[in-house]
Parts: structure tokens; C-alpha cells; sequence
């Protein structure tokens, strides 16, 4: 139960967002797929260098690792 | 579809992208769409009427966006349009499967202060997922009509059609003068007294609480419309903002909030369904992805080619057949006049035969649209394409240039941003054509030993992919430069089963905008090219083009080439196929003894630089013709491309003979 990044989350993982500490563009972006702070989100893909592919709110959204590295989350498992 | 006369209304149709809100737009207006940019954009606008009787409503599609944030080129258009526009209503289309998601539109809508109905899509997905939506709720939350829908099969639309009709005429006021209905707690003050500082301080009217909310959110288009409209008002506005910090999170948490509350009691799914799941662990994968992906576009631009080359060729034959009979006709009277009108009918003749490339190629893109596959495309190529500024999606158009550049052009549309679009559309043409290859080929093959020609033509496509690399990262720096790439941020639909109809209405409607617009330019140029290589003596070597070739003779001394292969050169914009069977014209002699004709009248050196220049050089007409009728800024874009495919063909043309000249020859 440690602060961390989304993008270190592993593959299978689930984590809750601490805080979405992208660019504002970056951020509104998000805010409509659901990506915002306290949302629970599952990690469905995350491999080496690739995007990493998430479900939130019953919603798939995918975002470069860059995005990824820039979410807080707290993680789960 | 009757009348004709002025439209009651301007009804504008809105939502999240995955809401089927084109497919709703199409149920609304049927086949006549007028198919078009938004003025000096590159992004797509489709507009139609709603018949009511004698009477009818204009239908605007405004461009799927996640919000209205000013983000991006196409969530300006739609804010824009309903901010200036002349709209009495707003048609938002939302998910009832994704409904937390999709809802978070109508709170930017809401905020706008223009009078709106919901349309709620999907209904009978939603249902099959167990995923029941108290539309009663939902009404008397929102306070406006929600319409429950499933626009694929086209139920429901008829009694959104008369609620569009009686909310046009009279609609129910969506009230944000000074309150938007989402606000809650500490942001509500902050809103309501910066709003009517606005409002009454500063005249900002009716805006005034949309301003307010966006100056909030930090928004930048809002704050450089206030800087140059009322700069006093915004270093007020900013004064009471000043140390309140986390304002954007706030709101942000309280349109969730509301979400929640105007969703009530509806049972929540788990909509990524079983299926999506299951074909996503192979899709998205990062090993077999990719060759799934490449198998996918492979069959799918095979299938393609099939679908629209044979009737090509068909109506190609009929065409050639024709334009023999009228050059002989028309060479009685004058002998050019026979050259012009076989010019016209080429011209015309080009343009019928690529219509069903074109409709087989827009089919087969709105078939990877509409079953979610196009978005997995994006995420696996993304981190490929993110090193030259591209998206992950921006590889298709380049793939699809490979057989011929006007499939390649078309699918810049396919692209999910109008700066990506931009870039894939001014690029394309640096994707040697397979007409293109096989002219190298052909050449390389009559001056070298086999293997140095393979080497040598593959090398040419190499230095093809660099050359568009490069100049990619040229434009992003130098055209580009105030426009921020944005890194991947995409929501992954949901695989289903593609809706036909819709479909083929959509590939029907594109053609028909394609011939209408491209058509002309097409027919124009072809006649032209065609008239100056026949004027005035009716053969190329003593017509306008060949003598347009000698004057170019002091240029293509720098690079080796003589006045034929420069008339050759120049002529191949015409058609990139008919290259070698211009120059045996030229040459006058049988295409079979080319070779030695060639052999005999340059050198090595000569001979590559004239593969390389021939590689970039200006794509074909039909080419152009796509690339005018799918662009916003046209004849900049189109002046762009001639101007940057001259350098690098002549300019480094040149540069490459001298060097080779020096090490070779």
C-alpha cells in the first residue's frame, strides 16, 4: 500500500489515484475518460517500453508510458 | 426531401467518440449529407437535413471529442460552432453503456448555455450487459428530454426526430445565466461571484458563466479571448483567483459528483465485455499484436486493391477505346483539337475509374473503424511512431501509400488529430508509389548486374522512409511550432460486430463528395498536361512540354539528365504508370529497346540521380486531386507539397549527381 506510479504498476495489478500530476493538457485529457483522483483503475497491459493499457470506470483507455509515469497511485496488490 | 427552402433551425449534434453518434447522424439524415472541411480546418464536417414534411432542420456533426476543453483542434470547432454559430439546440449523444463516462459531455454542454436534449444510444447493448438505466432519473436530473435510442437499428428516431422538431422551435431554456447546475460547495462561490463580475462588471453577457467556469479550469483559448477583448477584467478575474490552486481538480471532482447523483440507481457493468477482453489479450499484445496488426492490414489492403482495381480496369479499357474514337474525330478538324478532347476523356475517363479504388479503400477503413480495431492499431504502433512526432495510427496512411499514394491519402482522414492529419497528408507523397518502384526497378535492372539493382531499389525506399522522417521533423519544428504534440491518451472501444448499412451509406457518401470536388480538379489538370504535350504538333517532342523540357535542359545538365528525361519527369505527374511508355515515345523507339536507348544517352550517375529524382517528385494528378478535396487549407497545402517535392527532387537531385559524377563516372 505505497505511493507509486501507474506505469510501475504490474500488468494484472489494480491501484487507486493519488493524483494526476501530468501536464493541465495531459490532465484534461484525462479527466473525461474518468481519470481522476480517488478512481480505481486495473492494469491490463504494461510491458517494457509500450503504451499501458488501463480499465477505469468501465472504460478502456490506453496512454503512452510518458502519461503513465506521471499518475500517483497507490497500489493494491 | 421535397423542398428546398431555408432550413426552421440549426439542431447540432454532439458527443463523446464511441457514443455512435455518426451513426445517429446518418439514421437523422439519410443519404444527402453535404460532406466537407470546417472552413480551413483538415477535419471533416458533415452536415444534413431532417424532413418534416415541406419543412426540414439543418443537422451539423460536430467532431467527437472528450470534452470542450481547448485541447485540440476539433474541441475548438464544436465549442465554437455553439458558441458563434447560429444553434437552437444541441443533440448530445451519449453511451448508455459507458453512461458515468459519456455524461461528462452533457456537463459541458450544460455549461455552454444553449438549450440541449440527450440522446441515450445503445440501449440495447446496455440491456444485453445487464446494465439498466432509470430514464426517468435521468430526465428530471438533467431537466431536459433524454431520448432512449439504439440508432444502428433506428429505434427510437423517430420520436427523437419530432422532439428535435418541437424543442427547435420552442426549446426548453437551458438556464446557466449565473449557475451551472453541476457546481457544488466552495467552487459554486467562487464561480457565481467571479460570473457576475463578468457578466455585470465586465459585460461579458450571457458567456459570462461559461467564461467564469473556463477561466477556472485555466483554459488558455479563454484567457487570450479575454486578454484581447477586455484585458482589465481578466487581471481582475485573476486577482480573485490568485492562491486558489487546485480550482481545475475541484471542478473536475465535481462533475463527477454530479454524474453520480444525475445517474442514480443505475446498475453498473462490467462493459469491457468478456470479448473484448479475450481478443485484447492477443491484440494489444506486444509481440503478437504486431503481427496480428500486420496480417490485418495486409488482407485488408489486398482486399482492397481487388475490390476496386478490376473495375478500374475494366472502365479503363472502355475509356481508352472511346478517347482512340474521339482523336480521330477531333484530329479531321485541327490536329491538336484530336490531343485535347483525348485529354478530356482520359482526364474524365482517370477520375470515373478511381472512384471504386476509392470506395473500396473508404469501405474497408470504416469497417476497422467500426469493429474497435483501428484504436488497437494505435496503441501498438504507438511506440514506434511516437519517436518522429506521430501517432500510433499515423502509420496507416503510410502503409496504404505503398500500392498507390491515393490510398494513402485517403487514409490520412483516419488519423485522430487535424495535426496529425496535417503531417500524414503533407508526407504521403514521399511513399514511393508501387508505380514508382517498379519505374526504379525497371531502370536499375537495365543499367546494373541484378544484385546491385535489388540493392539499389531497396535501398531507394530506405532513403525514401528517411527522407519522410526527416522532413517530419522539420515540419513539426518550423510549420508546426506553436502546436504541441500530445502524447497517446485514447479510450480502447469496445470489438463489435461491424453495422453494414452504415457502412456502405458512409462509403456512398464519401464517393460522391469525392467526384464532386476532386472531380473537376482532376479532369482540369489531366487535360491540361495532356493538351501541352499534344500542342501544337500533336507529338510530345516538338509540343509545349517537350519545349517546357528544353529550356529545362540547363537544369538537367546539373543533374546529368537531358531534355527527354526532364520531359519524361515532368510528364510523369500525369500518371506515374506511364513513365516508361512516355520515354519510349520520346525516345522514339519500342518500349522493348529501351534500355539500350536509355544506356546510350545518360550515364550512371545520371541514370540513379533520375530513379532517386523520379522517387520524390510531384505525386500524380489523381493524387493531388485527393489530397485538395480532403484538406482544409488547400492551395497552401497543395503549394506545400510542390514546393518541398521540387527541392528535394531537383535541389537534391543535383547535390546526389555531383557527388556521384565526381566518384563514378
Amino acid at each position: 500500500m505505497k505511493a507509486m506510479k501507474l506505469a510501475d504498476v504490474p500488468q494484472g495489478g489494480a491501484a487507486t489515484v493519488e493524483e494526476v500530476a501530468c501536464s493541465p493538457r495531459e490532465r484534461s485529457r484525462l479527466a473525461p475518460l474518468g481519470i481522476v483522483q480517488g478512481v480505481g483503475v486495473e492494469v491490463l497491459r504494461n510491458v517494457n517500453r509500450g503504451a499501458v493499457l488501463v480499465e477505469v470506470r468501465n472504460t478502456l483507455v490506453a496512454m503512452s508510458r510518458a502519461v503513465a509515469e506521471g499518475i500517483v497511485v497507490k497500489g493494491e496488490r | 426531401m421535397q423542398s428546398s427552402g431555408e432550413a426552421r433551425a440549426t439542431v447540432a449534434i454532439a458527443g463523446q467518440p464511441n457514443t455512435g453518434k455518426s451513426t445517429l447522424f446518418n439514421a437523422l439524415t439519410g443519404l444527402r449529407q453535404a460532406v466537407g472541411n470546417w472552413p480551413g480546418k483538415t477535419v471533416e464536417k458533415k452536415s444534413g437535413a431532417v424532413w418534416f414534411g415541406k419543412d426540414h432542420l439543418e443537422m451539423v456533426d460536430l467532431p467527437g471529442t472528450y470534452s470542450l476543453t481547448a485541447g485540440s483542434a476539433e474541441e475548438r470547432i464544436a465549442r465554437d460552432f455553439v458558441l458563434d454559430g447560429d444553434v437552437s439546440l444541441v443533440l448530445v449523444v451519449v453511451n448508455a453503456l459507458c453512461l458515468e463516462r459519456t455524461l461528462y459531455y452533457v456537463s459541458e454542454v450544460a455549461a455552454l448555455g444553449v438549450p440541449y436534449v440527450v440522446g441515450l444510444n445503445m440501449m440495447d447493448l446496455a440491456e444485453e450487459a445487464g446494465c439498466l438505466v432509470d430514464i426517468g432519473h435521468l430526465q428530471e436530473q438533467l431537466g431536459v428530454p433524454v431520448i432512449p435510442l439504439v440508432a444502428s437499428k433506428g429505434t427510437g428516431v423517430e420520436k427523437l426526430k419530432s422532439i428535435l422538431w418541437s424543442q427547435a422551435a420552442s426549446p426548453i431554456a437551458n438556464d446557466a445565466g449565473l449557475s451551472i447546475a453541476w457546481l457544488d460547495g466552495e467552487v459554486k462561490e467562487i464561480h457565481e461571484s467571479l460570473g457576475k463580475f463578468l457578466g455585470n462588471g465586465a459585460g461579458r453577457g450571457s458567456r459570462a458563466a461559461w467564461e467564469a467556469l473556463k477561466l477556472m479550469e485555466g483554459d488558455a483559448d479563454v484567457r487570450a479571448m479575454l486578454q484581447a477583448e477586455a484585458e482589465t477584467a481578466l487581471q481582475e478575474a485573476d486577482a480573485r483567483l490568485q492562491g486558489k490552486d487546485s480550482l481545475a481538480e475541484q471542478l473536475v471532482a465535481a462533475r463527477y459528483a454530479w454524474i453520480r447523483k444525475v445517474v442514480g440507481d443505475t446498475s453498473p457493468s462490467r462493459v469491457a465485455g468478456e470479448r473484448t477482453h479475450r481478443w485484447d489479450r492477443w491484440a494489444t499484445h506486444p509481440f503478437w499484436g504486431l503481427w496480428i496488426m500486420v496480417g490485418v492490414l495486409l488482407v485488408s489492403m489486398i482486399a482492397g486493391l481487388a475490390a476496386g482495381l478490376s473495375p478500374a480496369f475494366i472502365l479503363m479499357e472502355g475509356v481508352f477505346r472511346l478517347e482512340k474514337v474521339v482523336f480521330v474525330i477531333g484530329s479531321e478538324y485541327v490536329p491538336w483539337l484530336g490531343g485535347l478532347l483525348q485529354g478530356i476523356v482520359r482526364g474524365a475517363g482517370s477520375v470515373l475509374a478511381i472512384v471504386p479504388f476509392i470506395g473500396a479503400f473508404h469501405a474497408v477503413f470504416s469497417l476497422l473503424e467500426d469493429v474497435g480495431y483501428m484504436a488497437r492499431i494505435a496503441f501498438v504502433m504507438d511506440r514506434f511512431m511516437a519517436k518522429i512526432g506521430l501517432s500510433g495510427r499515423a502509420f496507416i496512411p503510410f502503409l496504404f501509400a505503398l500500392p498507390c499514394n491515393i490510398s494513402g491519402a485517403l487514409a490520412c482522414r483516419i488519423t485522430d488529430s487535424e495535426r496529425q492529419r496535417f503531417l500524414t497528408t503533407m508526407l504521403v507523397p514521399l511513399v514511393p508509389c508501387s508505380a514508382k518502384i517498379a519505374v526504379s526497378a525497371a531502370i536499375a535492372a537495365w543499367l546494373f548486374p541484378p544484385g546491385i539493382a535489388v540493392g539499389a531499389v531497396v535501398g531507394l525506399v530506405f532513403l525514401n522512409f528517411l527522407l519522410l522522417g526527416f522532413m517530419c521533423k522539420l515540419l513539426d519544428r518550423f510549420v508546426l511550432k506553436d502546436e504541441e504534440a500530445i502524447s497517446l491518451i485514447m479510450e480502447l472501444p469496445q470489438y463489435q460486430r461491424p453495422n453494414w448499412k452504415a457502412i456502405a451509406r458512409q462509403t456512398y457518401v464519401r464517393c460522391v463528395a469525392f467526384v464532386r470536388k476532386a472531380g473537376t480538379v482532376i479532369v482540369a489538370f489531366s487535360t491540361l498536361i495532356w493538351f501541352a504535350a499534344y500542342f501544337p504538333s500533336g507529338e510530345i517532342n516538338t509540343s509545349l512540354l517537350g519545349y517546357v523540357g528544353h529550356l529545362l535542359e540547363p537544369l538537367g545538365d546539373l543533374m546529368g539528365l537531358d531534355w527527354r528525361m526532364m520531359t519524361a519527369l515532368f510528364a510523369s505527374v500525369l500518371n506515374k504508370e506511364a513513365m516508361l511508355a512516355t520515354l519510349a515515345v520520346i525516345f522514339n523507339v519500342p518500349t522493348t529497346d529501351l534500355s539500350g536507348a536509355i544506356n546510350a544517352s545518360i550515364s550512371g550517375a545520371g541514370a540513379i540521380t533520375f530513379i532517386y529524382a523520379q522517387s520524390v517528385f510531384l505525386p500524380c494528378v489523381a493524387t493531388l486531386g485527393i489530397i485538395y478535396s480532403e484538406t482544409g487549407k488547400r492551395v497552401k497545402t497543395l503549394l506545400g507539397i510542390l514546393l518541398y517535392t521540387s527541392v528535394l527532387s531537383l535541389g537534391l537531385g543535383i547535390l546526389l549527381y555531383q557527388v556521384l559524377h565526381l566518384l563514378i563516372d
